[in-house]
C-alpha cells in the first residue's frame, strides 16, 4: 500500500547521492552510465486525458554512455511539456551546473518520410569535460487525448545498469487498466484501490549492465518495460474503448465510418472495370493496378489525422495519401464494386514488444486491406506501386492484424514467408582468357523478401541501376554489355541478368591465375570467439539461395588447387558448396546452396553456431589457382 | 547492334527539345516542347528533369530585396522524384526573411492535349518551425507520369545587402536555370560566378531589363539600375561520389556581394571591399573581436593554469590543453561568438569561435601573441577571395608566434594535438587578422601525416600464421585513428581497423600507447595468429603478404567525375613485412617489384629481397596530392585499379622434393622463427 499523491510532485533526486562513490561496484561492471533513478509518475482524470511527472538521474562513466546526457522529449498536438529542469553534477557529487528551460531546443520531429506531421520533440545535450559525471533532470507533461499511454522503458540503451526505478499510475477506477511487464521480476508490483482511484506501482533496483551480444536477441527481450493501456480512452473527442479486439476495431472504424464515398467519376472508371472483368478477382487486380499506377505515398500525419483516414474524394482527387488514405481509397473502389474488404492494422517492421493476443492494445503503425473472396483472404499493400496483388512484403508479413469496421475489430494473422519462398537463384558462366580478363554472363532470380530490393531497383533510374551493380560486382573495370532487371507484375518474383566483359577477374601471378569462384555471395562474416556467451543467437530471416556457375579454363592453363567440398546440415538451415572439374580438365562447376530458418539458438550451443557460420564463411572465401602447363 | 539503338534513343530524344526553343514560358502556359521532354543525355530515365528554374531579385521602393522564383518541372516518375514534395526554409525572423505568394500547381496533359490544372490549395501548404528556421511545405496533387508542375513564391529580404545568389545545377537534371538581378545604382553589387559548366553567353539583356524595370514597384527615385542575368543550359543531375567536400563546392553558382553604396548627397561609400574593413569590422564586433578579453578574472585563472611553468611554448600548451579538453564543444561551427571569453571560461560551454576566442584571450593573459584566423570548414564550403565577405566563414583558428616560430592551433576538440588542424578546418586559407591587417594565409597542412608499419608473419606448414604488428601513426592518421579508436571498444577497433583483411584473428596481444596523449605518435602493438588467412592446398601454400592496409577495392569505380576528387589530407604509408616461410617450402611466386607514379607527389613503390625462408618487403605509398581535377579521373581511377590489383597478389609456396631435409630441420626445432 502507498499513498497517491496529487498535485505537488515530492523531488525523489534528493533521496539519491549523484556522487559516483556510492554507486555499488557490481553496477558499475560493464557499463557505460547507471541510471541511478528513474522516477516515472502517472495520474489521469478521464479518458485520454492526464498528466505525467518523469525524473532521471543518470551517472555517465565514459564517452559511450554521452547519449544518457542527451535528453529528448517527444511530444505532440495532444500533449504540453513543461517545468523541464535539472542540474550537472561532478564526480563527488557537486553541482556544477544547472539545466534550465532555456537550454534546450524545440524542433519538429517530422520524420524524414513524411511532408508534415505535428511530431515536435524538446532537446538538449549535456556535457562535462571529465568523466564520471551525474545528470538529473525532471519535467512534466500534460495529456489531452491518447489512445494508449506510453510505455515505461527505464533502460534505454544497453551497457546502462539501473540503481533505481520506479513507475506509479493512478487513476480513476472507472476507467480500467491493463499491463502487460517484460523482464520485470515477478514480487516488484503492488496496486491499491481507494475511492474510486486503482493505483499501480512497480519498483526495479540493481539491475546490472547488460551488454548486447553479436545476433543476439532483439532488444525488447533484454529490458525491462511495462507496456500498459486504460479501457477508456479519448482522442478529439472520439472516446474509445480497449477492453477487445472488436471494441478497439470498432473506434478505428467509426473514425473511418463514411469516408469512404468515390466521386462519381471514380464510380464510372470501377463500373468500366467491373463490365470488363465482371466480380471475380481479376477485378481486385484491376483496382489494385489502378490504385497502383494513380497514387502515390505522401506521409501527413497531423492531430487525429494520425488515425483517421483521409476521405476517398481527397485521395482521389489528390492521388496521394498516407497509408491509410492510399487504403480507404482502395476499400471505397472495392466496397462499391461489391466485395467484403476491410482495413487492416499491423505493426510494420521488426521493432516491438512480443504480441500477445490476450492483451488488446495498440501496437499499431501501418494500415493494409484484406479482401475476402471466395473463401480466400487476399491481402494488399496499399502503398506498393509495384507489389503484385496478395503479397504485403517481408515487412508486413508473419504477424497479426486486426482487421477492423465501425461494427468491430478481428485479429487475424497475415500470410507467412517461408525459407523457399524467400529464395535466390543464380546462373553464371565465366569465360576466362588467359591474361585474367573474363565474359561473364549471370542470370538471377528472386523471390519474396530477396526480390523485394530487385523490384525496387527497377523502378530506379539508370544512374542509380549503374550504381547499384557497381556496388554488386566485386570489381572496378568492366564493360557491361547486357543488362536487364525486371520484376515480375504477378508474382513476387524478379530477375536480374548481367552479361559483362571484366578486365582484372582472376588475379595474375607470374604464371598463375587465381580467382574466388564464389563470385557474389561473400556476405558471411567471421563470427568471433566469446568464451563467456550469455544470450542465445537469432535467426531473424528465412532464406534459401543456389549459386551454379561454370568457369571455362583457358587452354594453356590447368588447375593447381580447388576448395574443398563442404556440406553441413544444422538445425537451423543448411549449407552445401562443392566445386567440380569437368572431366577433360577444361571447365569447372562450382555448387554452392544455403538455407536458413529463423530460430533461437541457446547460448550454449554458440560455439557449434559459431563453427558452422566460420566453415561457411571460409568456404565462401576460398579460392581456385590455376597454373600454366 | 544494342549499343547503336541505345544511340538512336538517346538521339531522338533529344530532338524532342531543340534548344533554341522559347523554353520559359509564363505561370500555367505550356508549350508542345515541354509536353514531349522525356529523357536527359546519360541519364536517359532520370525521374524528374527541371524544364526551367528562373529567380528574379530586385531592390523595391521600400530597400528590400524582393526575390522571386518560378520552377517547372517535368515529372516522368511520380513516386521516385524529388521534386514531389517541395520544402522552402526561410529564417525564423520575419524581420530579416518573409515567405509570401507561394503558389503551386500540377498541370496535366488532358485527353485533347488540353493543359488541365489542378492547384496545390491553401489547406495543403504546411508550415513548421524548427531551429533557427521556418520551413513551408507542400505536395503537388494528382500526378501522373508526364505531369508538369510548377510552383513560385517570393522571399523578401530586409537588408539589401543579403541580395541572395542562385544555384543553377540540382539533383535532377536541368535544361534551363536563369537568374535575373536588377539593382539600382546606389547600390553597388560585385558578382561571382562559380562552377565546373560553362554558363551561356545572353544576348537580350535589355529586354529583360525593361520588363523587370516597367512591372515591378522599383521607386522612380531609382534613376539607373544595374542588371545581371545568368544562364545555365541543360546541367545533368549533380550526385554524391567518393572523395567530395560538400557537393555544393561543384554546382554552378552566382552570388553577390554588396560593394558599396552612393548616399543622398551623391557621396560613394564603399562597402566591405577589402578584407582590412572585413577585419576591421570584426574584431570591433561585439559578437567576435570585442569578446577578446584579458580581464583579470580571467588573466588570474590563466596564471593558475600556467603557474610553474616557464618556457613560453610549454606555456602555449599548456593553455591549448585546457581549452581544447575543458571547455565543451556544442559540436556548432560558427563564426560569431556566444558570450565574451571570461563567461565562456566560466561556462565551460561554447561554439566553435567561442573557443577559440577563449584561447586567444588566454594565450594574451599569458603575455604571448596570439591572433584569430577565420575559416570555411570543408563541409561550409569554398571561400572565394576576391570577395570580400564575413559571409562565408563559420569557423575561427588561432595563429600563435612565439619569436619566429609560427603555429595554427584549433581547439575544438581535444582529439586534436598542439600545432595541428582539426581536419574540417583543413580548406585551403583563412583570414589572419591582426591588428590593422588583414592577411590570407596558407592553411594547407604539410606533410605532417604518415603510418609506419613495421610486421614480422609467421607462417608454419599447417597454413598458421601468427604476426606481430607495431605501427605508428602520426599527424591526421593519428587523428583519425584515436576518433576511431574512442568511437568503438578496443577489440572492434584492431579488427575493422588492423586486422580487416584477417577476420577470425586469435588477438594474443593488443596495446594502444599514447590514446590519450595526442602529442605523441599513435602506437598500434598487436600480436595475432590467424588460422585461416593463408590457405593451404595439397602441398602448396598461399598467402597474401599485404597484410595491412591493402586497397581491396577500387573507390573510385564510378567511370565518369565532373568534379574534382579531394581527399582530407596527405598522407604517406610505410609498410616493412617480414615473411618467415615455414621449412621445407620454397617460393614459387612473389609479387615481382614494382612501382606506378600517378603524379609527382602521389605514387607507390614495392620491393622485396629473399634470404633462406625470410622475405623481407618494404612497400611505400604517398598520396600527397590531394586535390585532382576532373580531366585527370580517369588517370586517377586508372591508378587505384592497378593499386587494387597489385595488393590481391599473393605468394605461392611449394613444399620442396626433398622431405628428409624438412623432417630434420623440424627435429632441430624452429627457435629461431
Amino acid at each position: 500500500m502507498f499513498p497517491v499523491h496529487s498535485g505537488a510532485h515530492t523531488s525523489n533526486y534528493q533521496n539519491t547521492d549523484p556522487a559516483v562513490s556510492s554507486i555499488s561496484p557490481e553496477l558499475l561492471e560493464d557499463a557505460d552510465a547507471v541510471i541511478r533513478m528513474h522516477h516515472r509518475k502517472v495520474e489521469l482524470n478521464g479518458p485520454g486525458e492526464g498528466h505525467m511527472y518523469v525524473e532521471k538521474m543518470v551517472t555517465i562513466l565514459n564517452s559511450d554512455g554521452l547519449p544518457h546526457a542527451s535528453i529528448r522529449v517527444p511530444y505532440n498536438s495532444f500533449s504540453k511539456v513543461s517545468k523541464i529542469k535539472g542540474s550537472l553534477y561532478d564526480a563527488e557529487g557537486n553541482e556544477v551546473r544547472s539545466i534550465k528551460n532555456r537550454d534546450f531546443d524545440d524542433e519538429s520531429l517530422v520524420s524524414s518520410f513524411s511532408l508534415a506531421e505535428d511530431s515536435r520533440i524538446i532537446k538538449g545535450d549535456f556535457r562535462h569535460p571529465e568523466y564520471p559525471f551525474t545528470i538529473q533532470y525532471s519535467y512534466h507533461i500534460d495529456y489531452s487525448g491518447f489512445i494508449q499511454l506510453p510505455a515505461w522503458i527505464p533502460i534505454s540503451r544497453e551497457k546502462t545498469a539501473l540503481e533505481f526505478g520506479k513507475l506509479i499510475v493512478s487513476l480513476p477506477a472507472s476507467l480500467g487498466f491493463e499491463y502487460r511487464k517484460f523482464n520485470l521480476p515477478d514480487d516488484n508490483e503492488s496496486i491499491f484501490r481507494e475511492n474510486y482511484k486503482s493505483g499501480y506501482r512497480w519498483e526495479l533496483s540493481d539491475l546490472p549492465a547488460v551488454k548486447r551480444e553479436v545476433m543476439g536477441p532483439p532488444w525488447f527481450q533484454l529490458f525491462p518495460a511495462v507496456v500498459m493501456r486504460t479501457n477508456h480512452f479519448e482522442m478529439e473527442g472520439n472516446p474509445g474503448n480497449m477492453e477487445s479486439w472488436s471494441a478497439l476495431g470498432s473506434w478505428f472504424g467509426s473514425l473511418w465510418q463514411g469516408r469512404d464515398e468515390l466521386p462519381d467519376a471514380e464510380k464510372q472508371t470501377v463500373d468500366q472495370m467491373i463490365a470488363e472483368h465482371g466480380v471475380t478477382k481479376d477485378l481486385i487486380e484491376a483496382i489494385y493496378s489502378h490504385l497502383q499506377s494513380k497514387t502515390r505515398y505522401v506521409s501527413i500525419q497531423l492531430g487525429i489525422g494520425g488515425f483517421q483516414t483521409e476521405t476517398a474524394s481527397f485521395t482521389a482527387s489528390n492521388l496521394y495519401g498516407d497509408c491509410k488514405a492510399l487504403s480507404n481509397y482502395m476499400l471505397a473502389m472495392l466496397r462499391y464494386a461489391g466485395f467484403d474488404a476491410r482495413p487492416a492494422l499491423i505493426r510494420n517492421g521488426g521493432f516491438s514488444f512480443p504480441f500477445d493476443p490476450e492483451f488488446v492494445h495498440n501496437p499499431f503503425n501501418h494500415a493494409v486491406i484484406a479482401i475476402q473472396f471466395e473463401g480466400e483472404m487476399i491481402w494488399a499493400e496499399a502503398t506498393s506501386s509495384s507489389f503484385p496483388l496478395g503479397y504485403l512484403g517481408s515487412s508486413n508479413s508473419n504477424r497479426h492484424a486486426l482487421l477492423f469496421s465501425e461494427t468491430g475489430g478481428e485479429l487475424v494473422e497475415t500470410p507467412k514467408q517461408s525459407p523457399s519462398q524467400n529464395y535466390q537463384k543464380r546462373n553464371a558462366s565465366v569465360n576466362l582468357n588467359s591474361d585474367g580478363t573474363a565474359s561473364l554472363s549471370i542470370n538471377t532470380e528472386f523471390g519474396g523478401k530477396q526480390h523485394e530490393h530487385i523490384r525496387q531497383l527497377t523502378r530506379e533510374s539508370n544512374i542509380q541501376q549503374d550504381r547499384y551493380v557497381r556496388n554488386l560486382l566485386p570489381f572496378s573495370l568492366y564493360e557491361m554489355q547486357e543488362y536487364s532487371a525486371k520484376a515480375d507484375p504477378a508474382t513476387p518474383s524478379a530477375e536480374l541478368i548481367l552479361n559483362l566483359d571484366v578486365e582484372t577477374f582472376a588475379n595474375k601471378l607470374g604464371s598463375r591465375l587465381m580467382f574466388q569462384p564464389n563470385l557474389l555471395e561473400r556476405g558471411q562474416t567471421y563470427v568471433p570467439a566469446d568464451e563467456d556467451r550469455k544470450q542465445p543467437v537469432y535467426i531473424r530471416y528465412a532464406y534459401h539461395y543456389i549459386d551454379e556457375l561454370t568457369f571455362n579454363i583457358p587452354e594453356e592453363f590447368s588447375i593447381e588447387a580447388t576448395p574443398d567440398s563442404l556440406n553441413l546440415d544444422f538445425d537451423f538451415g543448411s549449407y552445401s558448396a562443392k566445386i567440380t572439374p569437368s572431366d577433360d580438365g577444361r571447365t569447372l562447376h562450382y555448387y554452392r546452396e544455403i538455407a536458413m530458418t529463423p530460430g533461437i539458438i541457446p547460448a550454449d550451443k554458440f560455439e557449434s553456431y559459431r563453427n558452422i557460420m566460420n566453415n561457411i564463411w571460409k568456404s565462401d572465401n576460398s579460392q581456385v589457382v590455376l597454373v600454366k602447363n | 547492334m544494342r549499343a547503336r539503338i541505345l544511340f538512336l534513343i538517346i538521339i531522338l530524344s533529344f530532338l524532342c527539345w531543340p534548344a533554341s526553343a522559347q523554353n520559359i514560358l509564363e505561370w500555367g502556359d505550356v508549350s508542345l516542347e515541354q509536353w514531349e521532354v522525356n529523357s536527359f543525355e546519360n541519364d536517359e530515365n532520370a525521374h524528374s528533369i527541371i524544364l526551367f528554374d528562373v529567380g528574379e531579385s530586385y531592390v523595391d521602393e521600400n530597400i528590400e530585396i524582393i526575390h522571386k522564383r518560378h520552377k517547372r518541372i517535368k515529372i516522368l516518375n511520380p513516386d521516385q522524384s524529388d521534386y514531389t514534395e517541395i520544402k522552402i526554409p526561410v529564417y525564423d525572423d520575419r524581420s530579416v526573411q518573409r515567405l509570401r505568394n507561394v503558389s503551386a500547381q500540377t498541370i496535366n496533359r488532358g485527353a485533347d492535349g488540353e493543359a488541365v490544372k489542378i492547384e496545390v490549395e491553401k489547406d495543403n501548404i504546411f508550415t513548421e518551425n524548427s531551429d533557427d528556421w521556418e520551413i513551408t511545405s507542400f505536395t503537388f496533387p494528382a500526378l501522373e507520369p508526364g505531369s508538369i508542375v510548377e510552383y513560385e513564391y517570393e522571399i523578401i529580404y530586409s537588408n539589401p545587402g543579403a541580395l541572395p545568389g542562385w544555384t543553377f545545377q540540382h539533383s535532377s537534371p536541368t535544361l534551363h536555370s536563369e537568374y535575373r538581378v536588377l539593382v539600382p545604382d546606389f547600390l553597388k553589387f560585385s558578382s561571382y560566378n562559380y562552377g565546373y559548366l560553362p554558363f551561356e553567353q545572353t544576348d537580350d539583356d535589355d529586354k529583360h531589363m525593361n520588363r523587370m524595370s516597367r512591372y515591378y514597384n522599383l521607386a522612380p527615385s531609382f534613376a539607373n539600375y544595374t542588371f545581371f542575368r545568368t544562364v545555365l543550359k541543360d546541367a545533368p543531375a549533380i550526385r554524391d561520389e567518393p572523395y567530395v567536400t560538400t557537393l555544393d563546392n561543384y554546382k554552378n553558382q552566382v552570388k553577390y556581394q554588396l560593394a558599396g553604396y552612393t548616399n543622398n548627397d551623391g557621396l560613394y561609400r564603399s562597402y566591405m571591399s577589402t578584407w582590412d574593413e572585413i577585419a576591421d569590422e570584426l574584431l570591433g564586433s561585439h559578437s567576435f573581436g570585442k569578446s577578446i578579453t584579458t580581464r583579470r578574472s580571467l588573466r588570474k585563472s590563466t596564471e593558475e593554469i600556467i603557474d610553474g611553468i616557464d618556457d613560453e611554448m610549454e606555456k602555449a600548451r599548456t593553455i591549448y590543453n585546457y581549452v581544447a579538453e575543458n571547455v565543451q564543444w556544442n559540436n556548432k561551427y560558427r563564426l560569431s561568438t556566444t558570450d565574451r571569453a571570461h563567461k565562456i571560461l566560466e561556462d565551460l560551454s561554447g561554439n566553435s569561435s567561442d573557443k577559440a576566442i577563449l584561447l586567444i584571450s588566454m594565450l594574451r593573459s599569458a603575455g604571448l601573441q596570439a591572433d584569430p584566423v577565420i575559416v570555411s570548414t570543408r563541409s561550409n564550403g569554398n571561400v572565394d577571395w576576391n570577395y570580400p565577405t564575413p559571409r562565408s566563414f563559420n569557423h575561427t583558428i588561432v595563429l600563435l608566434q612565439i619569436k619566429d616560430t609560427i603555429l595554427l592551433l584549433d581547439p575544438v576538440d581535444d582529439i586534436i594535438p598542439f600545432g595541428i588542424l582539426n581536419p574540417p578546418s583543413i580548406n585551403g586559407s583563412g583570414l589572419l587578422m591582426r591588428g590593422d591587417n588583414a592577411n590570407i594565409v596558407d592553411i594547407t597542412p604539410d606533410n605532417l601525416s604518415s603510418v609506419r608499419t613495421a610486421s614480422v608473419l609467421n607462417l608454419d606448414s599447417t597454413g598458421n600464421l601468427s604476426v606481430q604488428l607495431r605501427s605508428n601513426y602520426h599527424g591526421y592518421d593519428a587523428i583519425v585513428h584515436r576518433y576511431l579508436a574512442e568511437q568503438e571498444d578496443q577489440q572492434t577497433y584492431l579488427e575493422e581497423n588492423h586486422l580487416e583483411n584477417a577476420p577470425g584473428s586469435e588477438i594474443e596481444k593488443f596495446e594502444l600507447l599514447n590514446l590519450d596523449d595526442s602529442s605523441k605518435p599513435l602506437t598500434v602493438n598487436a600480436d595475432i595468429v590467424n588460422e585461416q588467412y593463408a590457405t593451404v592446398a595439397g602441398n602448396m601454400i598461399y598467402i597474401n603478404p599485404f597484410f595491412k592496409d591493402r586497397i581491396s577495392k577500387n573507390p573510385f569505380s564510378n567511370p565518369d567525375r565532373n568534379f574534382p576528387v579531394e581527399f582530407n589530407y596527405g598522407t604517406n604509408k610505410q609498410v616493412k613485412t617480414t615473411l618467415i616461410i615455414p621449412e621445407g617450402y620454397e617460393i614459387v611466386e612473389i609479387p615481382e617489384n614494382s612501382s606506378a607514379q600517378f603524379s609527382e607527389k602521389t605514387g607507390f613503390s614495392f620491393m622485396h629481397q629473399v634470404a633462406g625462408n625470410t622475405v623481407q618487403m618494404l612497400l611505400v605509398t604517398v598520396n600527397n596530392e590531394i586535390m585532382v581535377n576532373a580531366d585527370r579521373y580517369e588517370d586517377l581511377r586508372n591508378y587505384y585499379a592497378f593499386l587494387t590489383e597489385f595488393f590481391n597478389q599473393q605468394i605461392v609456396l611449394r613444399k620442396t622434393d626433398d622431405s628428409a631435409e624438412v623432417l630434420m630441420e623440424t627435429e632441430t626445432g624452429q627457435s629461431g622463427n
